[in-house]
């Protein structure tokens, strides 16, 4: 948890310094000094969502992670248990939005500049997207194997779902974006590449594992969930009845990962009894093309993504520990609405 | 993750290469000290076709080797495979220019496929066969350089492409100008087969695959091109475009399934001839 904090403090800094740096205060050739600007107020706003985004939208995630842990401990099928992870953290996030545009409009100056080079919004967003796990690779607590599956199948039992805040000119745009990921592992053949020795409870030694294996894995195996937390920054190119932009982020993930089986390892000797429930921050990075279009105070966008989410966790228990890791790659179609700020 | 760090590379290598596409495009009035944008900014739609190749087909076993886990179960290679459009090329360009230097960002899709034809490859190693009642663990099979008929469409690539080209706008004559560039793209890469992949069916002689296990995976990739062309500006707001497109596109994929499953890459390589249409925006 200390961790946890660390990083989200981490966050809030370099984004904090990112965006003032940008935003350096109104040339007072362009706007008396003190005057109160859009820049200006859009700064304050930003120091005001910004922690509570970073404070509670991880402990609500963690929660929902809790309630939906549960969920599958009393049997609930996943479906069921997801969509009681989903609940907590949206919630979370309806009020975040409902105290912060309540502060938006009661607490913060109005803007006096009539300034309509930059916009400033906030989006919400849906991203269905393709995905897959990449280079699965597992290895031994114990140093004794290693294991390594190419690819394995995922699917969403909900897509993706945003909220991001920014600006805009018209030539390039920052923004500050979270985002709930709930991926799952699909039921399938998988074929793993091991070497080694591996611990059977049954004849208390080590055994010799073949070089290739197959295991049957099903359904929800892995339950992936994320909160990401991010940057994006991006090119505005020329407006031609929709605006085009280009651009990449990259940010914190919270990732929970959860199982009905220990872990890979004990499921291939058919073990599988106690659930996995680990928790772990990590990074990911995406690129992104998107197409705006605009209305007078409000847009829709299209944005195509490849999105590479890193894994990183243990798993198994007793002589059958081991350390996991790989990378969630997706193709997200993200659609969204955008409202200006002002 | 050194497959990540290379698309990280790319992602960031084409939107620097679509810098100059804004900044080209300004110029300095001296009369108002403002920076002001130029009006040759376009967008433009082309179509396209022309032949191709697999350069370097590379395949190797997702499985390590019994005898020495550090390499694999078997490689092979194949230098060259013919290929040719399964649909034309088609394209949307967004771009600008000012003077000399101009850049665009360019949507493109390509689909080409492999006609019918002997293909020669390199292989080593061995492949393992599926457990049977008489070999409970499997069986090993050597593999040796050899060569395999490929029916036509064997392998089908679609590639949707997303990437900047940064390119030198010639002044030639009144009305034409030709134009040369270099583009970087992100592209996803769609590959089909009717059957489960190359490996599974080079060994098809001592294999019993499952012929409804087709191949259809979709994966991230790279490419660059190299167009060289003509702007023919016919009236104020429309020009005509052709050009010749030199593209490679880097594809890696995975293929074939249980102890045939396989790591492929390859690049396919195609020399397009497109013609387009556009329009100046203000």
């Amino acid at each position: 948890m200390a961790k946890l904090f660390q990083y989200c403090f981490c966050l809030f800094m370099v984004s904090s310094i990112s965006l003032s740096n940008i935003y350096s205060d109104d040339s007072t050739s362009q706007v008396e000094q003190g005057a109160v600007t859009q820049k200006k107020v859009f700064k304050k706003y930003l120091k005001t969502i910004l922690p509570a985004n970073l404070f509670f939208g991880p402990y609500a995630f963690i929660y929902g992670v809790t309630i939906g842990g549960q969920a599958i401990v009393d049997g609930d099928p996943p479906l069921k248990a997801n969509t009681k992870w989903l609940v907590a953290p949206l919630l979370a996030g309806a009020l975040i939005q409902l105290n912060t545009s309540e502060i938006k409009t009661t607490v913060l100056k109005k803007p006096t500049d009539d300034d309509n080079s930059t916009l400033y919004y906030n989006i919400v967003y849906v991203g269905p997207d393709i995905s897959s796990i990449k280079d699965f690779n597992a290895k031994g607590d114990d140093g004794k194997w290693s294991a390594n599956v190419i690819e394995a199948e995922t699917g969403t039992d909900y897509p993706p779902l945003g909220y991001r805040t920014g600006f805009s000119t018209s030539s390039f745009g920052v923004d500050f974006e979270m985002s709930l990921l709930a991926h799952h592992t699909l039921e399938q053949r998988a074929y793993y590449n091991f070497e080694g020795e591996i611990y059977v409870e049954g004849l208390n030694d080590y055994y010799p594992l073949p070089t290739s294996k197959e295991i049957d894995l099903p359904t929800h195996f892995l339950m992936l969930h994320s909160m990401y937390m991010g940057i994006n920054a991006y090119y505005v190119l020329p407006n031609f009845g929709v605006t085009p932009y280009i651009g990449a982020g990259g940010g914190v993930l919270l990732n929970s990962i959860q199982s009905q089986y220990p872990g890979p390892a004990n499921l291939a000797q058919e073990d599988g009894a106690l659930a996995l429930d680990e928790m772990e921050l990590n990074w990911g990075y995406h690129g992104m093309v998107g197409f705006r279009y605009m209305r007078e105070k409000s847009f829709y966008y299209l944005e195509l993504r490849p999105t590479f989410h890193n894994f990183q966790y243990e798993s198994g228990l007793d002589r059958l520990k081991e350390h996991d890791q790989f990378v969630l790659q997706s193709f997200q179609i993200q659609l969204g609405v955008g409202k200006s700020i002002f | 993750m050194d497959y990540n760090i290379k698309i990280f590379k790319i992602i960031i290598i084409t939107f620097w290469v679509l810098v100059p596409m804004r900044t080209v495009s300004q110029s300095f009035d001296p009369e108002t000290g403002k920076t002001v944008y130029s009006s040759n900014k376009y967008i433009s739609v082309y179509m396209g076709a022309g032949p191709g190749s697999l350069e370097n087909f590379y395949a190797e076993s997702a499985f390590s080797s019994p005898e020495n886990p550090s390499e694999r179960l078997w490689t092979a290679n194949v230098l060259d495979v013919t290929t040719k459009n399964s649909l034309p090329q088609i394209g949307l360009k967004l771009g600008g220019w000012k003077g000399w230097f101009g850049g665009e960002l360019d949507l493109s899709f390509l689909s080409h496929n492999t006609p019918d034809q002997v293909v020669y490859y390199d292989s080593h190693g061995q492949i393992k066969l599926p457990p049977t009642p008489d070999y409970p663990e499997g069986a090993y099979f050597p593999v040796g350089p050899d060569s395999v008929a490929i029916p036509d469409q064997f392998l089908t690539f679609n590639s949707f492409s997303i990437g900047g080209i940064a390119y030198l706008n010639i002044p030639f004559i009144k009305n034409i100008n030709p134009t040369i560039g270099f583009g970087l793209s992100f592209a996803m890469n769609n590959v089909k087969s009717d059957y489960p992949g190359p490996g599974s069916y080079a060994a098809k002689n001592i294999l019993n695959f499952d012929e409804s296990e087709r191949l259809n995976t979709t994966d991230f990739g790279w490419g660059f091109d190299i167009p060289i062309g003509l702007k023919y500006l016919a009236k104020d707001n429309i020009f005509f475009t052709t050009e010749l497109r030199i593209s490679q596109k880097h594809i890696s994929f995975v293929s074939s399934d249980a102890y045939q499953k396989e790591k492929d890459e390859t690049v396919l390589q195609s020399f397009q001839i497109n013609l387009g249409v556009g329009k100046f925006i203000n």
